[in-house]
């Protein structure tokens, strides 16, 4: 799918390098002998079917526009085979797990650097708009992009965020600004700012706060009877702030850097309970980090990348309530980690290439609890990686070696992990006159226990093993243009069996305190389909179809003898899926979307009760661009859930009914 | 339900039938006699996973179990994470801890007669009711106990314990409260080793008396008091059943469960991670302890006596993996006096508690 219609500057801004594929990079690596190429323009390979040897799923600028996705949640919903736990709401947690792996096996790679959070393992995505979003791509298991970190292969499936990349002219001076207002209360106001120098110097400023009140309200079912409530105690206030650098270190190389704060303080509406709208819970996310990328192509046959980054998270929660000691509880967590990875590229011959990448990070973290141990983790990885590649046939090998090791400042320290984790794939076009390919590919990765479960008071356990899991894919990509009035159809279905073993669940000592055991057993068997056509309609009258359709069965396979074997996993659904049409002409751009998902449970016994609907959630966005005075303005109107359908992602989170936004943006 | 509540009035009607049929003679104090027709059980179910709790009810004639029996007399679910019962006169009192309320039933029908919420700044979020001298008592996990007047049904005092009071008992003129301290465990539960002593008559806390690391559940039998300290689930400190003699507590025996018939004490003791579950009884006349030959129990969450047949009635979590599951229905089993399996019955999510349909009729 679409490496989108944006242009590609490889010695861009900062970012931009993580949303360029590496079968493009290295494609205009050997093409040029190592020049760097001004700027790429890739057209050519929308109409292409999907290269990738393992499942990728990329939404792109245009692609974002053309699912008419209006913030990141909306957006993560159209790629197959991800289970979105979406917490409702501005405000709340979004968690990304794929294929029925739990959401600590999803690495977040955010320009080029995978996000870590050694605390409790999962990365919450409700912290970035789409406004500064260029490309968002999901990769499950490991394709043929081999020029990555070693951290980016540690997990079973990544989630890249790319910046978006800023066109303007080069040596002026570049603004965007937008205002955004919406349904409960929301106000959006957000600015980039740059310039671009011809010696390749780039630098960029970023702001964004977020006001949301999140009041929205919802229908509570209660045995016969339903009644209209509201969220309360949901108000949030979010900002974000970046600088971004990019400096050419030569003629081949250049140093990308970005400083990023984000400081987000709101209140938790928590779960509905029944009969009981009290709650005071706050939560306030702070993030600071700085980071540094430096890409050289050393020579035609070798490419280096060093990165290196410090990362400063802050989670301040609080509750009042007259049970606390105190009436009131206070957890503040502290976690900073060191990040260092270098990636080396080898090109020996046209048809070969081969990476070696070595990662090193510390991190600890610190808190307020009495009982802290202070634990600290070292995490070097190493992984080697082989591709041969013609223009039919893509193979790849990699071997990761991963060492964790874990340190406390009191008492005991969880297990050190040492282990080798092979994957391998391939895709293959059985007719050179045929856009069409077939892909199979393999891999094998665990996770380690999160610090919450290793050392969290009388709930952690230090003998926990890692989870444990394997995947096995084979799919089809096929990409055609039948006749000019349809001028593209892209085709992807892959089919999967996914297993994990060990995973870490928390068992009762009794009704106070829990621990936590290597315990569960699972396997997910399921398909993922993606369709996406272009339609021309008349000279600039344009539809964009895109569909993805995803079915997964998945079985809890820890006790034969108990009421949860073989039925299906919590929260998992059997069918889920989404489509849009955009239609694109010169006077109001419409896009017209739906996602249905279908029903599921909160238990994996499936007891009755805990059943949760199916929904069907249909949106419209309608965009207007205008050119005045040579500045461009960007009006946007969306609807979100026009039909009001009252539904539920997490077990008692309702989710917003009939929403609105209008964003104006401007350009300079 | 309707059913339910049919062969309720149907088991009800012998004895009125008794209570009215002696009308010879001259008319002296009529003896009173407690009669039961079935059981309750409390099943907290689980919030996290969107299990409500409910109310499962076994009906002594028919031998079944109905589940959900709050919600299919009300239409709606009893709320979150009640924790136990009492029946009380007509009338059955629920503590909904995170609901924060206790809902009026009328034991029969189990229809709602008031739902009281807690607001107010003198105790919020009942743990724990029981019913003495026309007032129900609610601990309140914020601190307080509360007292409800039976017939207005609403708050007529409240007293400050804690902190995050559990079970209570009353023996004699007093009101016993464990203060569990069970939100400060990251501090060892520093300030939950007693148990309050409240005078009913004034309704003031006499004193806090110590009793051991994190007292939570209560048993008496008007006279003698015992008090379950579980402990810091530490090897050092187990979970112990203790007596409370004046103001001095003796400890008698490991245990994590206890309910107390007449001169009998029975207690489980099946800490976390023990190979096998202890079941004894301690005669209060003569101090033996001796082993009941209970089996067929997974992972005990509650036991009680039934008061009229002395039968023992023991609830469990299922089994899933060898952990218990706080998200799978439970069971409770029927045992006689000498621990013999009477019959399985399936609960609800969570049985934590058991209490009996009684009533108190002349003979």
């Amino acid at each position: 799918m679409a490496l989108a219609a944006f242009c590609v500057c490889l010695h861009g801004h900062a970012g931009a390098s993580a949303a360029v594929p590496d079968s493009l990079r290295t494609k205009t690596d050997t093409v040029v002998s190592g020049r760097m190429l001004p700027e790429v323009t890739v057209e050519a390979s929308s109409r292409k079917a999907d290269r990738s040897t393992a499942p990728k799923f990329e939404l792109g600028a245009s692609s974002l526009k053309a699912i008419g996705a209006t913030d990141i949640s909306s957006a993560l919903k159209r790629l197959p085979g991800i289970n979105l736990k979406d917490y409702g709401g501005a405000g709340g947690m979004k968690t990304v797990a794929v294929r029925s792996f739990g959401a600590a096996h999803t690495g977040v790679v955010y320009d080029g650097v995978t996000l870590s959070n050694n605390r409790s393992g999962e990365v919450d995505l409700s912290r970035y708009s789409l406004d500064n979003v260029g490309s968002l791509s999901l990769i499950i298991g490991d394709n043929d992009d081999i020029f990555r970190p070693a951290r980016s292969i540690a997990s079973a499936s990544s989630l890249v965020i790319s910046s978006a990349p800023t066109v303007a002219d080069v040596d002026s001076l570049w603004l965007t600004a937008q205002m955004r207002a919406g349904s409960f209360s929301m106000l959006n106001p957000f600015m980039k700012v740059g310039t671009s120098r011809s010696s390749g110097l780039s630098v960029n400023f970023i702001g964004e706060f977020t006001h949301a009140l999140n009041d929205y309200p919802f229908t509570l079912r209660n045995g016969i009877y339903s009644s209209r409530e509201r969220r309360k105690n949901s108000l949030m206030n979010s900002g974000h702030g970046e600088i971004n650098l990019t400096l050419p270190t030569g003629s081949a190389s250049s140093l990308t850097s970005k400083i990023y704060y984000y400081d987000n303080g709101r209140q938790l509406p928590g779960p509905v309970i029944y009969y009981n709208p009290q709650c005071n819970e706050r939560l306030r996310e702070r993030n600071a980090f700085a980071q540094t990328l430096w890409r050289a192509t050393l020579s035609d046959k070798v490419s280096l990348r060093i990165t290196g980054k410090f990362n400063w998270e802050a989670s301040l929660y609080d509750d009042v309530n007259g049970r606390y000691p105190g009436g009131r509880l206070d957890q503040d967590y502290f976690q900073r980690e060191v990040y260092a990875s270098g990636v080396a590229l080898w090109l020996p011959a046209p048809n070969l290439a081969f990476s070696y990448a070595a990662d090193f990070a510390y991190g600890n973290l610190s808190s307020n609890l009495p009982q802290e141990v202070g634990p600290s983790r070292y995490t070097i990885l190493q992984a080697l990686t082989g591709r041969y590649r013609t223009g039919r046939l893509t193979a790849t090998a990699s071997l990761l070696g991963s060492i964790y090791l874990n340190r406390v400042q009191k008492g005991s320290e969880a297990r050190d992990n040492n282990r080798l984790s092979p994957s391998a794939s391939i895709s293959f076009q059985p007719i050179a006159a045929y856009d069409w390919r077939l892909r199979a590919s393999y891999k094998s990765i665990f996770r380690v226990p999160t610090f919450n479960e290793s050392y969290f008071f009388h709930y952690g356990s230090t003998d926990l093993l890692p989870e444990t899991t394997q995947q096995f894919n084979i799919g089809t990509t096929l990409g055609f243009s039948p006749a000019r009035w349809l001028p593209r159809v892209a085709l992807t279905a892959d089919a999967y069996l996914n297993e994990i073993d060990d995973m870490i669940v928390g068992v009762p000592y009794n009704m106070f305190v829990w621990t936590m055991v290597n315990l569960d057993k699972v396997r997910a068997m399921g398909v993922d389909v993606t369709l996406s056509a272009d339609v021309r309609l008349a000279a600039s009258h344009k539809l964009e179809w895109n569909l993805n359709y995803s079915y997964q069965r998945s079985k809890p396979l820890t006790d034969k003898n108990s009421a949860e074997y073989g039925k299906q996993v919590a929260y998992i659904p059997l069918n889920s899926g989404g489509g849009s049409v955009a239609y694109t002409n010169p006077w109001v751009d419409l896009v017209v979307k739906a996602i249905g998902v279908g029903p599921r449970f909160a238990t994996n016994s499936n007891i009755p009760d805990t059943r949760i609907a199916g929904y069907v959630e249909v949106g419209i966005s309608l965009r207007r661009s205008l050119s005045i005075r040579g500045h461009l303005w960007e009006a946007t109107f969306d609807i979100d859930n026009i039909f009001d359908k009252q539904y539920q992602v997490i077990a008692r989170y309702p989710m917003p009914g009939r929403s609105w936004r209008l964003s104006l943006k401007f350009q300079l | 339900m309707k059913k339910i509540v049919f062969k309720l009035i149907l088991a009800a009607l012998p004895l009125s039938f008794v209570a009215c049929s002696d009308d010879d003679g001259p008319r002296p104090e009529p003896e009173m006699v407690t009669v039961s027709n079935g059981v309750f059980v409390v099943n907290s179910g689980n919030l996290r996973s969107n299990i409500p709790g409910s109310l499962t009810f076994i009906d002594y004639v028919t031998g079944q179990a109905s589940q959900d029996a709050f919600k299919t007399a009300n239409g709606r679910v009893l709320g979150d994470t009640p924790q136990n019962a009492v029946v009380y006169g007509s009338k059955m009192y629920i503590a909904v801890y995170q609901s924060n309320l206790i809902e009026v039933v009328d034991r029969v029908s189990l229809k709602s007669l008031k739902t009281i919420s807690f607001e107010s700044t003198t105790g919020s979020q009942p743990r724990f009711v029981l019913a003495h001298g026309g007032k129900v008592y609610a601990s309140m996990y914020d601190g307080y106990v509360q007292r409800i007047d039976t017939i207005s049904l609403s708050v007529d005092g409240a007293v400050k314990v804690g902190p995050n009071p559990e079970e209570m008992c009353v023996a004699g003129d007093y009101l016993y409260v464990a203060n569990s301290d069970g939100m400060n465990y990251q501090n060892g539960y520093a300030d939950g080793c007693t148990v309050s002593k409240v005078a009913l008559g004034s309704f003031t806390e006499e004193k806090k008396i110590n009793v051991g690391v994190n007292p939570t559940k209560m048993a008496s039998n008007g006279s003698e008091v015992f008090v379950l300290t579980m402990g810091d689930y530490s090897e050092e400190n187990p979970a112990t059943v203790r007596q409370i003699i004046g103001d001095q507590v003796k400890a008698i025996a490991p245990a994590t469960l206890m309910a107390i018939h007449e001169k009998q004490l029975y207690f489980i003791n099946a800490p976390y991670g023990a190979p096998q579950i202890d079941y004894k009884v301690l005669d209060l006349t003569s101090q033996s302890i001796t082993s009941l030959p209970v089996s067929g129990v997974d992972s005990p969450a509650g036991i009680a006596v039934e008061p009229v047949s002395g039968e023992i009635f023991i609830s469990s979590y299922e089994m899933v993996g060898g952990y218990a599951s706080y998200k799978t229905p439970g069971y409770i089993n029927q045992y006689k006096a000498d621990g013999s399996l009477v019959k399985r019955y399936s609960t609800g999510v969570a049985p934590c508690y058991i209490n009996f349909n009684i009533a108190e009729v002349a003979k």
